[in-house]
């Protein structure tokens, strides 16, 4: 509420949104996520499955975009959201730009590269 | 009658690098070449000014060569014994070469007049590398800092080049030329024998 009040720091811009998901809940998540990823290429009728790409619930939709070489992103969106899958395709371009020539990076890490976060909000941002 | 040989069959590394005749690299190849540089200097190295020095080598192997090939390319080459206008030459020529780009500033020191600044924003090296915050004193601009050392030492004007960047805009980079006194002197006699 101080900084509510405090005239100095006027303009406040606010922003509603979900909790963010703990580190180890996201990491317990993601491989039941990766197993029923695979169970469900196996399951499909189609021969050549390209596995779970939306997953719709009551609240939320599950987005998954998987790549040519086996990375998968992941996008938890609103039920009303619109072009999630464009979000991900320019995600995946992010990826290749600022992490993988990124000469800090090492493969299967966690990202901590500057360039990919300014990058990846101030696309969120402008859509 | 001489007897020929027979000719070893052309393989991919006798082709030029891009077939149409445009002297241009995809940006993509030269990242991941240039990420893969960085890692395998980094490897080899104990403390930061030694991954500077090795980077700074590397650029002057490059920055030696560029001065045969530029003077090729270009039809009529003139050849620059002042050094200002060497450096003018370095910021269009040897830049627009290398990025398709001029370089943005140069300027003299105000302190000392051996020592000029080439400025750049957001330089092509530099550009897909997020530097981790506990080594954030290092620039891989030190290559390009490399090239210019290189090309400056192998044209008779001996001096030092160190890249920096900005403190109040850090995606500027600024290349510190420091020449040696004798260069200075020369320069001078040139000057005055106008």
């Amino acid at each position: 509420m101080t900084v509510l009040t405090n005239p100095e720091n006027y303009p406040v811009s606010l922003k509603f949104a979900r909790l963010r998901v703990s580190i180890n809940e996201r990491i317990m998540l993601l491989s039941m996520f990766h197993s029923i990823y695979a169970i469900s290429v196996k399951l499909s009728p189609a021969k050549h499955s390209s596995g779970i790409q939306c997953l719709e619930a009551d609240s939320f939709k599950f987005y998954c975009f998987q790549t040519i070489t086996g990375v998968k992103f992941i996008v938890v969106a609103d039920n009303k959201q619109q072009k999630v899958e464009d979000l991900l395709k320019r995600i995946y371009e992010l990826y290749a730009d600022f992490v993988l020539k990124n000469p800090f990076y090492s493969l299967d890490m966690p990202i901590r590269c500057e360039h990919f976060s300014t990058n990846l909000t101030r696309f969120i941002e402008e859509n | 009658m001489t007897t020929r040989g027979k000719r070893a069959a052309e393989t991919l590394y006798d082709k030029p690098l891009s077939s149409k005749g445009k002297l241009e690299v995809n940006l993509s190849t030269y990242a991941f070449l240039f990420s893969e540089i960085v890692q395998y200097s980094h490897g080899r190295v104990t403390s930061l000014s030694q991954l500077h020095e090795k980077l700074s080598d590397l650029g002057k192997h490059a920055g030696f060569r560029m001065i045969d090939v530029l003077c090729l390319r270009e039809k009529t080459p003139k050849r620059e014994t002042r050094l200002v206008n060497h450096l003018l030459y370095i910021q269009k020529t040897l830049w627009k070469t290398l990025f398709y780009k001029e370089a943005d500033r140069l300027e003299q020191a105000t302190a000392s007049e051996s020592t000029f600044y080439l400025f750049e924003d957001d330089p092509v090296v530099n550009r897909f590398i997020s530097v981790p915050k506990d080594q954030s004193s290092l620039n891989c601009a030190a290559f390009v800092a490399g090239i210019i050392e290189g090309f400056l030492n192998g044209t008779q004007f001996a001096c030092k080049v160190r890249a920096f960047a900005l403190k109040d805009q850090p995606s500027t980079t600024a290349f510190e030329i420091k020449f040696e006194d004798s260069v200075i002197t020369r320069d001078k006699m040139l000057e005055s024998v106008k």
